[in-house]
Order: structure tokens, then C-alpha cells, then sequence
């Protein structure tokens, strides 16, 4: 099973698709959660993700605001994405229920 | 003025990444347009993890038990008695106005010095690039470690007036063979053979000097401070102390025999 933050950064890849690299993913997971990503954390957990095979990564362009230098794109394989709908399904399945859960879609609602 | 030390540092910080992550990850902190010192600590940060991981490698631990414990002690004691020598002989010059008398000549007293010297350096150089060979990606970590051994020795046998210097004598032929090691690897089969032979007769050298010393002495004090060792017990710390260049010599006969795969 992924981790939280492993799940967070798919989700972001997966959200971002074709423009996933290391500043972008940052940005959407502080955009999305409001919590600080270090660029430790997200390094590393690309790596371990990798290793896992969920996601792919390979370097592309450099662009001026980025001083010239490439980035590291981003892209979930087949087995990331059925990894982050097990994670989902597991956390929806789990708050069932719960008052939460019954509240955020209050709120929502 | 901070600006570009920030700078420096985060670039001297990215030095311990992979080439191509060292690019991607700089890259991402100046288009997040990252202030100076936020940038250093993100470097720092990940440097740290990145250093972590390799904790788990059983190489790493090899390294730190055969070759770093043993050899920067061993380094460092060195060290500290040859800056030392210069210690009180300048101590005694300023003080008391005439030069240390130990039986030696000057110029005998400088051979015995420059000779401990050379092996002293030659053998941090080849401690450095055996562990930045070895070790590659937690160079830094092994790094870490020499400095280390020097500060815990700094503690445990206090010397205020030589640890400073004997420690910048040991570790800074330890870190440029460690960026050697990193660059380029073990040395070759002929390269290992020049570097052991060069450490070989500048050992030999040196146990002989090192008898001058003693002799000198004996004979100074008309026998009262006996000579003391003989050559067998001159030699063994030096011996032990260039055990990496042996190291490296054997990897590179396993290499070209086949046995070890590069």
C-alpha cells in the first residue's frame, strides 16, 4: 500500500500530466494540501516510486527561467494509477461512517 | 556579501548529487525563484536523505570499520606527533632562545621530518581515494567521518597547540583523494604498482630516518634515554598506516585477474 505522501505526489502527476517535473509537483501538492514539500521529500519518494515502478522519470529540456538546466519530467505507468485507485478506495472505504466524513460532505454539500 | 555565500554553499552542497539530479533539483529551485537560504536548507535537506539511504549499504560499514577507523587514527595520531616535532621546537627556540637538542643535526632533523611527512601524506591521499573509490555516492558521509575521528580524538587525548594544524595536514590530502577516488575510480593495475612502490620505499625510508632519531638521542644523553626500538617496531606503524595502498593494490590484481568485476 502507498504511503500518504506517495499518494499525494501521484495524484499531482497525475493532475499535471504532460507538465509533471520536480517544481510543478511541488507546487500542486502546497497548492492542494497547504503543507510545505521539500525538495528532499519529493526526490527521494520519486526515486522510491520509481523503484516500484509506479511512475516513470526521465530528464527533458532546459528552459531560461530554470537557468538553462532540465528537468525531470514525470509520468504514472499503469501500475502507479491502479496503485493511487487502491489507495483511494482503501481511504474512502475506510472513513465510511465517520463523522468526518459526513461533515466534509456537509460542507461540500 | 550573504547572498553569494548562500549561493556557494548550495552549490558546494549540490557537488554531493548525481550530475543529472544536481541539475534537475537546481533548476527547480531557481524556477520556484527559492530565496538564497531557503535554497541552501532544501540542498541540505536532500543531501541529507539522499547520505541516509546509503546508511543502509553494508559497503559503507566495511569502509567505516577496515579503512576509516583504523587509518584516521592511525593518520591522525601521526599527525599530531609531527606537528608536534615543529611545536616544541619552536617553543623552545622562542623561550629559552637556542634551538631543541635531541642528537640530531639540522639538517638530520629535518631528512627524519620531511620523510614522516611524505609518508604521512601519501598515505592520507591513498586512505582518501580508497574510501572516495569505495564509497563514491557517500563520499560525504565518509568524509564526515574523518573529521569526526579527528574531533573524537581531539577530545579523548587533548593537544591544544597541534590538534588544528596535525588535523589540516591529515585531512586535507584525505579530501583531495577522496575527489580523485570520486573522479576516477580505483587506480589501475600499473597505477596501484607505481603508487605501492613509491609508498614502499618511502616507508623504508622513513623507518630507516626514524632510527636516526633514537640513535641520536642515546648518544646525546650518553646512554642515560636508551635507543630504544628496533627497526621491526619503527616500521609497524607505518606499515599498518598505508594498509590502503596494499588495499588498493590487491583490488586491482583481482581486477586484472578477472576475480572482481569493475
Amino acid at each position: 500500500m502507498l504511503g500518504e505522501f506517495e499518494y499525494l505526489l501521484l495524484s499531482a502527476a497525475a493532475r499535471l500530466k504532460e507538465e509533471a517535473y520536480g517544481a510543478s509537483i511541488r507546487q500542486d501538492i502546497e497548492g492542494s494540501t497547504g503543507r510545505r514539500c521539500s525538495v528532499g521529500a519529493l526526490y527521494t519518494t520519486l526515486d522510491r516510486l520509481e523503484s516500484k515502478g509506479l511512475i516513470q522519470t526521465w530528464m527533458a529540456d532546459a528552459t531560461p527561467q530554470r537557468g538553462g538546466r532540465p528537468k525531470r519530467m514525470v509520468r504514472l505507468t499503469a501500475k502507479g494509477v491502479a496503485a493511487a485507485a487502491d489507495f483511494y478506495n482503501a481511504v474512502e472505504q475506510a472513513s465510511r461512517g465517520l463523522s468526518w466524513s459526513a461533515s466534509r460532505v456537509a460542507v461540500k454539500a | 556579501m550573504t547572498e553569494r555565500i548562500c549561493r556557494r554553499l548550495a552549490d558546494l552542497l549540490s557537488q554531493a548529487l548525481d550530475p543529472a539530479e544536481r541539475d534537475a533539483v537546481r533548476g527547480d529551485l531557481a524556477e520556484l525563484q527559492a530565496p538564497r537560504g531557503k535554497a541552501v536548507r532544501e540542498m541540505a535537506g536532500l543531501v541529507v536523505r539522499r547520505q541516509a539511504v546509503l546508511l543502509k549499504d553494508w559497503r559503507l560499514w566495511l569502509t567505516v570499520l577496515g579503512l576509516i577507523g583504523p587509518a584516521g587514527v592511525l593518520l591522525n595520531r601521526m599527525a599530531r606527533g609531527l606537528i608536534g616535532t615543529i611545536d616544541r621546537q619552536l617553543r623552545t627556540y622562542l623561550t629559552y632562545d637556542v634551538p631543541y637538542r635531541n642528537g640530531l643535526t639540522m639538517p638530520e632533523e629535518a631528512i627524519v621530518f620531511l620523510c614522516q611527512l611524505f609518508v604521512l601524506v601519501l598515505s592520507s591521499w591513498i586512505a582518501g581515494m580508497a574510501a572516495g573509490a569505495l564509497l563514491r555516492r557517500a563520499v560525504w558521509t565518509a568524509g564526515a567521518l574523518f573529521v569526526l575521528v579527528w574531533i573524537v580524538l581531539a577530545i579523548v587525548s587533548p593537544m591544544p597547540n597541534v590538534w588544528l594544524p596535525g588535523g589540516i595536514v591529515f585531512i586535507l590530502p584525505v579530501i583531495w583523494g577522496m575527489r580523485q577516488g570520486v573522479r576516477f575510480g580505483a587506480p589501475a593495475f600499473g597505477a596501484a604498482i607505481s603508487i605501492a612502490a613509491v609508498m614502499a620505499a618511502m616507508i623504508a625510508v622513513a623507518t630507516w630516518t626514524s632510527g636516526w632519531r633514537q640513535a641520536g638521542l642515546e648518544a646525546w644523553s650518553e646512554g642515560a634515554l636508551p635507543g630504544g626500538a628496533n627497526w621491526q617496531t619503527r616500521l609497524l606503524p607505518f606499515a599498518v598506516m598505508s594498509w590502503p595502498a596494499w588495499c588498493m593494490l590487491a583490488i586491482a590484481s583481482l581486477r586484472k585477474s578477472g576475480v572482481l568485476s569493475r
